[in-house]
């Protein structure tokens, strides 16, 4: 039975995450210390809220190093939502804020007019397409219907320094979104697998065959 | 293109029971929320809401247990309302599996308290539930306690006053309409809907699936919520989506 360990500091909905891995047969634990993360096998790094916030609950509980230092483990990493934003260096999101820095780039606001200048409402708050940008389909993507649908909700958005490290994208109104960043194991979804039906379960178990 | 509507069973709570009623009165029992909640889940919900009708009445809240229940075995987002009344109600209903919280009477109480929510727990996650009667051909009365209270407000003026404190979604039902399945209040959700930035789910009024086209194509919502034509299976969520992708309404296809 695979173990996976969800990152737990005061942020986010770890209830649904933990039970969409105890559908799949998991063995579900939370981590409150940098110990915990660091003998986990699959590392889930959930967050909902705004970004300075999460940084704060992460660096009261001294979990910024533990993070940092499973990644270079290579061991499978997910962050899911928040938990992909804070893996860049910064964020505009109320004010300047230092992220995680695991990923190169920053959190921007979504722009509220799509491509054609229409505007749109944000959140961005709904079911959207993702589509694959990596050369070849990402093993995370194995077995998913061409366009599959999850579900999003945020305010913000990642702009990421290199293109290789948007593994898949999603079109809000023709503003280009990444969808899934990251490279290899370590991976984040901006959409919530975990709310996303048997689609995003799907997701989910392709994550814990890495 | 335009964006996509979501499909979102509404799911009033008495106590243990899923209850239906009309003009947010009158309650009947309809049965089993967490079966019926799966139902929907099985059947291509976008999303589902939870209102406790009555916990503002009587100043308590038990949906947190029957949110726990039912998200053991439900992957789609879900919206709980009904009796919020403190940053401490918010923080148990998510950590109960709730993904967003909707508010009405506290908020209007305390409009402070959705700033502070928003801050807290992100504006993604808080929603703004009006409940609004007509007054005249382009006003609406903001409503509390499932519209039993006036509170002198406009609606249209809460909703741009809520969104700028931070909330991120507002759940706009008609009481007028609630329960008579007469269709929605169009003008109330077109008006509110282009004021605000932020989405709006219609709620309030469904009966036919023609329903449907008017508050997305006219009234401009951008969700649409429903009750008794589901649960008493007048219409599947399956024809509703069909019917909405024959009408070319972006719908999450299944």
């Amino acid at each position: 039975m695979k173990e996976v360990t969800i990152v737990d500091y005061g942020v986010g909905n770890l209830k649904s995450v933990a039970n969409a891995f105890k559908s799949l047969n998991c063995k579900v634990g939370l981590a409150q210390n940098a110990k915990n993360i660091l003998s986990s096998d699959y590392l889930i790094f959930p967050g909902v809220g705004a970004f300075h916030n999460a940084m704060e609950e992460l660096r009261q509980r001294e979990l910024i190093d533990a993070i940092k230092e499973f990644n270079s483990l290579e061991r499978p990493f997910l962050g899911i939502c928040l938990g992909l934003q804070l893996l860049f260096e910064n964020s505009c999101e109320f004010g300047n804020h230092v992220g995680l820095s695991l990923l190169k780039g920053s959190i921007k606001e979504i722009p509220s007019q799509g491509s054609e200048g229409l505007t749109h409402k944000i959140p961005h708050i709904g079911w959207n397409n993702i589509i694959n940008q990596s050369p070849n389909l990402h093993p995370i993507l194995k077995g998913l219907p061409q366009r599959p649908f999850f579900y999003f909700v945020h305010s913000f958005m990642a702009v990421p320094e290199n293109s290789s490290d948007i593994i898949a994208k999603t079109n809000y109104n023709g503003i280009q979104i990444p969808a899934i960043a990251g490279r290899n194991n370590f991976l984040a979804t901006q959409f919530h697998p975990e709310k996303s039906g048997s689609i995003g379960l799907k997701v989910l178990s392709n994550f814990l065959k890495m | 293109m335009t964006n996509r509507i979501r499909i979102i069973p509404r799911l009033d709570i008495k106590g243990p029971n899923l209850i239906k009623g009309i003009h947010l009165e009158g309650l009947r029992v309809v049965g089993d929320p967490n079966v019926f909640a799966k139902k929907y889940y099985e059947g291509g919900a976008d999303e589902i809401i939870y209102m406790d009708i009555v916990a503002s009445l009587y100043g308590r809240n038990n949906l947190s247990d029957i949110v726990k229940k039912t998200v053991e075995d439900i992957y789609i987002p879900i919206t709980v309302g009904g009796g919020v009344r403190s940053i401490d109600d918010i923080q148990e209903l998510l950590r109960s599996g709730a993904d967003k919280v909707a508010i009405n009477t506290a908020a209007i109480h305390s409009p402070e308290l959705i700033k502070q929510a928003s801050r807290k727990f992100g504006s993604q996650c808080i929603v703004l539930s009006i409940e609004a009667k007509r007054k005249s051909e382009s006003k609406w009365e903001s409503y509390t306690d499932n519209g039993r209270e006036k509170t002198g407000l406009d609606a249209v003026e809460w909703a741009k006053k809520a969104v700028e404190l931070g909330v991120g979604e507002i759940l706009l039902t008609s009481i007028d309409k609630e329960g008579t399945q007469k269709g929605f209040d169009i003008d109330l959700i077109k008006t509110i809907s282009t004021s605000v930035p932020v989405p709006v789910i219609a709620s309030g009024g469904m009966g036919r699936l023609e329903n449907v086209r008017d508050v997305v194509v006219e009234g401009k919502a951008d969700a649409v919520s429903m009750a008794h034509v589901l649960h008493y299976s007048k219409h599947t969520l399956r024809d509703i989506k069909k019917y909405a992708i024959d009408q070319q309404i972006n719908v999450r296809d299944l």
